[in-house]
């Protein structure tokens, strides 16, 4: 995959740091995908393609405190950065015009 | 409330250090939130399907946030998973082998149930591990197959039996039924259920294996002069003991379908000769006689207390006869299976003695060829001088045997068995014994003479042989008043193993007679 290109889970894990704002971390983006895709993601998969996404520069992410409720670990806090924006537009567009002009409905039969 | 510990280490193992802070904390908080919502049980089972799903992203996760010393780490992690899998897959097969050998009278079922559980428990949890996991387990079940079969076509490994085959050829189904239900039922208490099932079987087959345990290693080593000491293995309980003396070639192993079925009944004892098993080697020249001392001290000395019932198989049967004659107060009974006769010398007349003494001569060149061969540790199981390796037993008595059988010290004491029989024939040979109203049972093989017919004997020759064997063990029999000669149709030379029910009736019988005063009876062994 080119280098500013997002797989289809790192788009699905992009968007839910999107949609999580201020509140996104390992375990709610998890949860997120679970709850909005229906799909079952692992933590481990989660946070790889995270990693691989913030070296591509479409997030940045920095360590929060340790709390008890997370058995005295620290989260690491995520945010979208203007170039992950950018690569959502564009695989958006590039899947706006595939579709255009297409009707599933009468593919489905 | 903590998440299981195992699963933390199994985490912790497989996390970058860098990022194992989040990770960890993350499942963390969401395992605290569910042993909140839907109980300590749920929880645990996501936090495990978490943990062991993580696994292939985890240890693939980015090389560049991996410094060289978690690279080793994790390549180490993997080899010793391997290694690990690899050393419970030889245990898991070992207690099925045991299940095949120990439960009968339900045919093979219960070891192909035992192999196809496995099989389908490892094909569950690769599935849980990813989640298209079908294909990788129809991989994995072909890699299996292949490492099976691949070293067989090289000529590296023994073929497979027949059962060994089917279980094999049942395995790749059974993994991809386990991956499939997973699949379908997606619930970690399957595995658990699996797990449960596959270990009440393998501890059944443990328990069953206990059956194997006294010829894996040494039992009671017991003095018998000079220093020497040899192996003796007594069980059950009551009196008379039986003693249970193996033929040339024979550690006490040979009489492991015996021993565990008589010692129900009485107590019996079983042991190596010097040189065999776990015995010590060396020591005097091996003739009848001083097998008979050794014999003798070894029971007086194991504090092993007369009245004996003597049950000796094949050229040991001389022993029997010579320790009856020297210790005829100590015993109680004797059973001969399929004894040796001093007569054979004359089955020259019915083979020719050209045939019937280059015969001998073979044996006795044979025996020295495989004597050099131990020597300089040229022995290998599959060999002509150790045979083919019994694919029925455990890999772990499989490999006791092994040692044992290209023992140059086995060799030795089979060598001087061999020719020190002549030492002492006069008198192990004596035909004017009178052993009184002890009970006396002779059991002849039937077949044992059949596999002349390879040799080039006519059908006439083989049944003049058959009388005459009978011939001589009806006089052996009949050096007792209560003596009786019992010819088992259809039974090789090792009745024991053949047949070892006929053995182990013929025993209880004499234990039986000799407390009341009747002569035993064929009736009962055919």
């Amino acid at each position: 995959m080119a280098k500013n290109e997002l797989g289809e889970f790192e788009q699905i894990v992009l968007l839910s740091v999107l949609r999580l704002g201020e509140g996104a971390y390992g375990a709610t983006i998890r949860m997120e995908i679970e709850s909005v895709t229906g799909r079952s993601a692992t933590i481990g998969a989660v946070h790889a393609t995270l990693e691989r996404i913030e070296r591509k520069g479409f997030v940045s992410s920095w360590m929060g405190k340790a709390t008890a409720r997370r058995g005295g670990k620290a989260k690491r806090h995520f945010k979208i950065e203007a170039s992950g924006v950018k690569a959502l537009k564009k695989t958006r567009a590039t899947l706006q015009r595939l579709y255009a002009g297409l009707s599933l409905r009468s593919l489905s039969a | 409330m903590t998440p299981p510990f195992a699963a933390q280490v199994l985490v912790a193992a497989v996390t970058p250090p860098a990022d194992y802070e989040s990770v960890a904390g993350d499942l963390y908080e969401e395992y605290a939130d569910r042993a909140e919502l839907a109980g300590r049980t749920a929880a645990d089972h996501w936090y495990w399907s978490q943990a062991i799903r993580s696994i292939p992203s985890l240890l693939l996760y980015s090389r560049s946030s991996r410094s060289l010393v978690a690279s080793i780490a994790t390549a180490a992690i993997v080899v010793f998973a391997l290694v690990a899998m690899l050393i419970l897959n030889e245990l898991i097969g070992d207690a099925i082998f045991t299940v095949y050998r120990n439960v009968t009278g339900f045919g093979a079922w219960p070891f192909f149930l035992a192999g196809w559980m496995d099989a389908a428990f490892f094909g569950a949890v690769l599935a849980a591990i990813r989640q298209q996991g079908i294909r990788l387990t129809l991989i994995a079940s072909f890699v299996l197959v292949a490492i099976i079969v691949i070293p067989i076509l090289l000529g590296f490994s023994a073929p497979l039996s027949l059962h060994e085959s089917l279980l094999l050829a049942g395995a790749v189904p059974a993994m991809s039924a386990g991956a499939v239900v997973f699949q379908i039922v997606r619930s970690w208490r399957l595995i658990r259920h699996l797990a449960v099932a596959l270990s009440v079987v393998l501890l059944a087959a443990a328990a069953a294996g206990g059956a194997d345990a006294p010829y894996e290693s040494a039992q009671r080593l017991v003095e018998v002069g000079g220093g020497r000491h040899l192996n003796l293995y007594c069980s059950g309980a009551g009196s008379p003991v039986v003693v249970l003396e193996a033929a040339i070639g024979s550690s006490m192993y040979v009489w492991h379908k015996v021993q565990p079925a008589l010692a129900q009944h009485a107590r019996v004892c079983s042991y190596d000769r010097a040189g065999y098993g776990f015995s010590d080697p060396g020591g005097p020249p091996h003739t009848t006689s001083q097998n008979v001392a050794d014999l003798h001290s070894l029971l007086t000395n194991a504090h092993v207390k007369p009245p004996y019932i003597l049950v000796a198989h094949s050229l040991n049967a001389f022993d029997a006869r010579l320790f009856a004659d020297r210790y005829r107060g100590e015993l109680a009974g004797m059973v001969l299976v399929d004894p040796s006769e001093v007569g054979e010398a004359r089955f020259g007349s019915i083979y020719g003695k050209k045939k019937s003494d280059a015969d001998t001569a073979a044996n006795l060149k044979f025996i020295q060829t495989c004597t050099r061969k131990a020597e300089r540790h040229l022995l290998k199981s599959g060999d002509d001088c150790v045979g083919p390796p019994d694919l029925h037993l455990a890999a772990r008595l499989r490999r006791v045997q092994e040692q044992h059988d290209t023992a140059p010290a086995l060799w030795d004491a089979v060598l001087s068995e061999e020719t020190s029989l002549n030492a002492d024939l006069r008198e192990v040979t004596s035909q004017q014994r009178r052993y009184g109203n002890l009970p006396l049972l002779v059991l002849t093989a039937g077949a044992a003479e059949d596999g002349e017919k390879q040799q080039g004997a006519s059908i006439a020759q083989i049944a003049a042989a058959k009388r005459l064997w009978k011939q001589l063990r009806d006089n052996d029999a009949a050096f007792s008043n209560r003596g009786i000669n019992c010819v088992i149709p259809g039974v090789s030379h090792y009745v024991q193993l053949d047949k070892p029910e006929v053995v182990i009736e013929a025993v209880l019988q004499i234990i039986g007679d000799s407390k009341r005063a009747v002569k035993p009876s064929c009736a009962r062994l055919l």
